[in-house]
């Protein structure tokens, strides 16, 4: 299992683009991706948890992943963050 | 794409996707939770295709980045905790539309209440889901919600979903199956709505909103026309606009032949809505008010007053004009679930009709029932379906006394109606003298009748070619009929296809036939027959054909007549011109 933190950094925040992209590419690996939030365990395969996250620009994201990619999801979601999304 | 032509007319529109309910399509209503995931199931997936069409489209159209809201959409239908919410729903017992709307107000509402401006806005993707899944679920109040022309798409349609397209909105009708209720063609074409059916991949090809153009005459059908396919169809649709425009005149015109018969020109119909077109087209009253729809809009027998309703409309809506309703003709071809009729090897040689009423008194009396209490609203009469004996006919009038006593009784002194019957049973042609003693009038269903007379089964393809009206073994079969209706005095009328075929009009009307009943959009044009034709010289013709022996010769013989006539009207009208120029 790994915790890691990622940090928001494309100015707009996660709007509905970037949801989706993060979306997609969880769904892209077999692990269980969550974040917490008021001690519930949403998963971010789901479009509307990472919306409902509500994650402006500059704020961290912390992330439990779990399973047998989780390596691979972990770099590729560290990569997505830092990429800003493919945004400004 | 190219299907059958049902319904003539051509449409350019968009079009309107229209899912249906499984319950609406005389499947039993969905009442366990199974059924309903599965409906559910469905609204989501044809959602998704929608959403993934448009997406290709507009990444085509507009780039890339335009369509990313349309992506996120997608992903909110895969979203497992919404999805989830929903089911939960419906396995407490929602029905799908009810957990829909719980789940997506839900929804709407966490993001209403973000500290986010921008999130707080993105409660209309929710919104715009859920109206997309409500739209797919289906549901009649889409059809009566439209506002704008269009075609509509189905996999198919009841009667009372085509029904509720009378208003100015649907332009044309594509099915994909089509024929599981030859009685919404029916309705179609009596709201002369354009329809093609067998349209096989239809709803697959189709995400909504695409122009289409359909022509009801020749089956085909084009998605997304270049700008050159609109004009040549647009051109198309004027030119039969002008050649109904030249029939118009005949709808003020009397119904009278050259030679001064008045000739009744009703319509047959199965619904209220389609008595404004009836009116429009020149209707001079209903020939034939079949009540079958009226029981396969119901879930149960529908009650006495329910009935009542529709007939007093209907007889109201007609002005004073005259109204034959026959009573249930259910069996054969037209199946309503709950009244139980166990599926048969020969249903149209089966228990149908007539014969399932009389077995049956309760359901017959309160049909009757509804029928004289409506005769204070018009001038209703009463028609029995499918008699084969006298015995039957005089079973049937005996429960109409029956019931006239039961009304009387209870104060309500009903009116006396006319009481006729069908001829379509070979046995009844036969005996026509016999049952002429007992009835009011006959109305002659040549479709029945001309299937009994050639064992034929009509919708059998292998065999359908043998059902030909102009056969002279059917000639003989009317005439009889009508020479005892017109020695006894009594009205007779014609009520199926063979009423509007213009060839054989002059034939019937030399028959001494009082009436054609007919459907809406032939109105005009038996009209403008009736007014060309000659009644004597028809006797003669009528004396000619029944001494041939086949379909083909009276065809063609009645075909060279027509020509002939033809080429003298025009000389007609040359001479007339060259007698003006010289004025």
């Amino acid at each position: 299992m790994l915790n890691v933190q990622l940090e928001v950094r494309n100015e707009l925040g996660i709007h509905a683009r970037v949801a989706s992209k993060i979306t997609r590419c969880c769904q892209g690996f077999t692990s269980r991706i969550e974040a917490d939030r008021d001690g519930k365990k949403l998963s971010l395969k789901n479009v509307l948890n990472v919306m409902l996250l509500n994650v402006k620009c500059g704020e961290l994201l912390s992330l439990t992943i779990e399973g047998g990619d989780e390596a691979d999801a972990c770099a590729s979601l560290r990569q997505l963050f830092a990429e800003k999304f493919g945004e400004k | 794409m190219i299907g059958a032509g049902v319904v003539d007319g051509i449409a350019i529109q968009k079009v309107f996707v229209f899912v249906t309910q499984p319950g609406e399509m005389g499947l039993p209503a969905p009442s366990d939770a199974r059924a309903e995931h599965a409906r559910f199931a469905e609204a989501v997936r044809l959602s998704q295709v929608q959403l993934e069409q448009i997406v290709l489209k507009i990444k085509r159209d507009a780039g890339e980045e335009a369509a990313g809201i349309l992506e996120y959409q997608i992903l909110i239908l895969e979203d497992d905790d919404f999805l989830g919410k929903i089911r939960g729903g419906i396995e407490a017992g929602q029905g799908s539309e009810a957990a829909v709307r719980v789940t997506c107000t839900e929804y709407a509402e966490f993001f209403r209440h973000m500290d986010n401006d921008y999130l707080k806005q993105r409660c209309i993707d929710i919104l715009d889901i859920q109206k997309r899944l409500l739209d797919a679920l289906g549901g009649r109040a889409d059809l009566t919600a439209l506002d704008r022309e269009v075609i509509v798409a189905a996999s198919d349609l009841t009667p009372s979903q085509v029904a509720e397209m009378e208003n100015a909105w649907v332009k044309g009708i594509l099915l994909e199956n089509g024929g599981a209720s030859s009685h919404s063609i029916i309705l179609a074409r009596s709201l002369s709505i354009p329809c093609v059916i067998g349209l096989s991949g239809l709803m697959a090809g189709l995400c909504g909103n695409e122009t289409v153009i359909m022509d009801g005459a020749t089956g085909e059908v084009i998605v997304e026309p270049s700008d050159e396919q609109v004009r040549r169809y647009q051109a198309k649709r004027a030119a039969r606009e002008r050649d109904r425009a030249l029939l118009r005149d005949y709808i003020e015109r009397e119904p009278v032949t050259l030679d001064g018969r008045r000739v009744g020109v009703y319509a047959n119909i199965s619904s209220q809505a389609e008595t404004g077109p009836l009116l429009a087209h020149g209707g001079e009253g209903v020939g034939l008010l079949r009540t079958e729809l009226l029981y396969m809009t119901f879930e149960k027998t529908p009650s006495r007053e329910a009935q009542y309703g529709v007939y007093a409309g209907i007889a109201k809506a007609l002005g004073g004009r005259p109204l034959v309703v026959r009573t249930l003709d259910v069996g054969g071809d037209k199946h309503i679930e709950y009244l139980g009729i166990e599926p048969e090897e020969n249903p149209f040689l089966g228990y149908r009709a007539i014969r399932y009423c009389l077995d049956h008194p309760a359901l017959f009396e309160e049909q009757i029932a509804a029928i004289l209490m409506a005769a204070d609203a018009g001038d209703v009469r009463v028609m029995f379906p499918m008699i084969a004996t006298v015995d039957e006919l005089l079973r049937a009038r005996r429960i109409v006394e029956h019931v006239e006593r039961e009304l009387a009784a209870q104060g309500a002194v009903p009116r006396k109606i006319p009481i006729g019957m069908m001829v379509e049973v070979p046995s009844v042609a036969l005996m026509a003298e016999a049952f002429a003693r007992h009835v009011d009038f006959f109305s002659i269903g040549t479709n029945d009748l001309t299937q009994y007379l050639f064992a034929a089964d009509r919708s059998n393809k292998k065999v359908a070619h043998l059902n030909n009206s102009f056969h002279p073994a059917l000639l003989r079969c009317v005439e009889h009929v009508c020479a005892a209706a017109c020695a006894r005095g009594i009205e007779v009328e014609i009520c199926g296809q063979a009423g509007e075929t213009p060839e054989l009009i002059p034939l019937w009307i030399a028959m001494g036939v009082s009436g054609l009943s007919v459907s809406i959009p032939t109105l005009p044009l038996v009209r403008k027959v009736i007014c060309e034709t000659d009644a004597a010289r028809a006797k003669r013709d009528l004396e000619t054909v029944l001494t041939m022996e086949s379909a083909e010769d009276v065809a063609r013989y009645l075909h060279e007549k027509t020509k002939e006539d033809q080429k003298k009207m025009r000389i007609g009208n040359h001479v007339e011109c060259a007698v003006g120029s010289q004025k």
